[in-house]
């Protein structure tokens, strides 16, 4: 049985359709790479895998071991496996980074787990991701660096053993050294268990250290070209302009994003 | 680093070497003369004064327990002590406070209202010698069709006083809730200082919150602040956390204890703030 089964899936924000008939499947221990210039639906792909409130299915379908997802709350999707390591972890003040893990951990077992074995884990995995040991006394990513705030995604995603690992820009706010040891604990958790991983980045440096088993490229809200680690490779050296060629289509417009004169810049704006 | 915490079983235990009481009819006065840290319940209708002797410093932990229908609290801080408290109001009972703040001495006090029901709270803080200082810290979890009135009047009699209140107020449902906070400065009372800060947190827009920030100051050289915001639970933070796998519920709960868990840090103790913030976190669940 797949993983996670998307048929045609239609998503709309605020009435505007973003996804326009999304077909994707996962099987056990693929990693799979979304890639696709900006605006262009993969956040919202794996928003709504997650189940973010924002973002309506209008139609089509996503299986997830057999069940239907798109039945089931946030929280239920989180504790049956699916994981998605965010873009912009949220800060919450007042909440500690311990209560919270613990919280969550517990959200999953029948019994608490016991402090001493949360403890020994936490800290191996903050060592692991080299975090500083005082994390779990500090507020819920109150602080953080950008980075910081990265790292304890993954380390959410390694207490937490998701079946399904959606990570949206990991990578971004992370430099080389620190990109390398949240790379090698996801190999970590791949070792120890058959989890699969959806994984959106810009950068072709993290997809050599994940390696993915399939690559994707999604453009206007459909997915126009699929392959393997080569089209990383491909996209990496030429862009995307071949594939718009290739498929004739325009490119989106960042209608709300126009350029603003700040009055003393001499350069002029790129059309 | 924690201290043991010395717990007084009863009130009419008159005497050991830590304490004292004096007792006449409802009225009870414990005299507290080591330097320690106390647990103990007001388990009836009473009138209690504590007085924190001169030098020591102490922290205390008071239960307010259910059966309690009304209440009297005073501390008093005698000069050069330092006293930090937490009344946690198991009651729906009326309260009434009357704290004084003697020279060189701090008080630093924290009060939980987290129970269903109605009822009025009226407390107030005499600054009365110089370099008396105060903090309190003040938390509410109104729920249902509750119904509760805080009057809080700080009085600042001498020079170089300084006083911070702060309000927490978290309001579900249709619960009501009018905070008056009121710091006088009277004249005379120069180079004090009285500061205030309340937030509140609605999760519901049937509730009603009112609270009125008000400074009275008759002299010059004096700092006064005050601040007060509302606002609704970030549907981001919900998100988030119920993306781990936490019900809706477990999040609120823990983003209500996360907003209160300033009540803890009036202690320096690691023990005491543990269960000022287990108790925070039981009463905080939807």
């Amino acid at each position: 049985m797949a993983v996670l089964e998307i048929k045609d899936l239609h998503v709309s924000v605020e009435d505007k359709e973003i996804l326009k008939g999304i077909n994707l499947t996962i099987e056990e221990n693929e990693v799979h790479a979304l890639m696709g210039p900006n605006g262009n639906g993969k956040s919202t792909l794996l928003a709504t895998i997650m189940g973010h409130p924002k973002y309506t299915v209008t139609s089509g379908s996503i299986i997830y071991k057999g069940q239907d997802l798109l039945s089931m709350s946030v929280d239920e999707r989180s504790r049956a496996g699916v994981f998605l390591g965010m873009q912009y972890p949220q800060e919450i003040p007042g909440v500690s980074n311990s209560d919270f893990l613990k919280a969550a951990i517990n959200a999953r077992r029948e019994k608490p787990i016991s402090l001493f074995e949360f403890f020994k884990e936490m800290e191996a995995t903050t060592k692991q991701l080299q975090m500083k040991p005082d994390l779990a006394h500090r507020f819920l990513n109150e602080g953080f660096s950008g980075g910081e705030k990265k790292r304890n995604e993954i380390l959410q995603m390694k207490l937490l053993k998701p079946t399904l690992g959606m990570l949206d820009e990991i990578d971004s706010g992370l430099d080389v050294d620190a990109l390398k040891i949240v790379a090698d604990t996801i190999a970590d958790i791949r070792k120890t268990t058959t989890m699969s991983l959806l994984v959106v980045s810009h950068y072709e440096r993290f997809y050599q250290l994940v390696q993915p088993t399939h690559a994707h490229v999604l453009v206007d809200g459909v997915i126009l070209e699929e392959g393997g680690i080569e089209l990383v490779t491909k996209i990496d050296e030429q862009g995307y302009d071949w594939i718009y060629e290739k498929y004739q289509i325009e490119k989106a417009k960042e209608e709300k994003k126009a350029v603003v004169s700040l009055g003393t810049c001499a350069a002029a704006p790129r059309k | 680093m924690s201290m043991e915490v010395l717990k007084i079983n009863s009130l009419d235990t008159l005497e050991s070497n830590n304490y004292k009481v004096l007792k006449q009819g409802d009225v009870y006065a414990l005299f507290l003369s080591v330097s320690n840290n106390y647990e103990f319940h007001v388990s009836s209708d009473m009138k209690l004064s504590v007085i924190v002797n001169e030098g020591i410093n102490t922290s205390l932990m008071i239960y307010v327990d259910e059966n309690v229908q009304q209440a009297y609290i005073n501390v008093v801080a005698e000069r050069d002590s330092s006293a930090k408290v937490f009344i946690l109001n198991n009651a729906k009972a009326t309260i009434n406070e009357e704290h004084s703040i003697k020279e060189n001495a701090t008080l630093k006090i924290a009060y939980g209202d987290l129970e269903r029901g109605e009822n009025v709270h009226k407390t107030s803080y005499k600054l009365m010698g110089e370099n008396a200082n105060l903090d309190v810290r003040m938390a509410y979890i109104n729920d249902d069709e509750d119904k509760k009135k805080l009057d809080i009047y700080v009085d600042h009699v001498v020079r170089n006083t300084k006083s911070n209140v702060e309000v927490y107020g978290v309001m579900k449902k249709e619960a009501k809730f009018v905070a008056d906070v009121t710091s006088h400065i009277v004249k005379g009372a120069s180079g004090s200082e009285a500061h205030q800060a309340s937030r509140v947190l609605n999760f519901d827009s049937n509730v009603h919150a009112n609270v009125s920030p008000i400074l009275l100051i008759d002299e010059n050289d004096v700092q006064a602040s005050h601040a007060c915001s509302m606002g609704t639970v970030d549907e981001n933070h919900l998100y988030y956390l119920e993306s781990r796998g936490l019900t809706p519920n477990d999040a609120v709960s823990l983003i209500v204890s996360g907003y209160l868990s300033v009540l803890a840090t009036v202690f320096d103790d690691e023990e005491l703030r543990e269960k000022v913030n287990h108790i925070i976190l039981e009463k905080a669940g939807a």
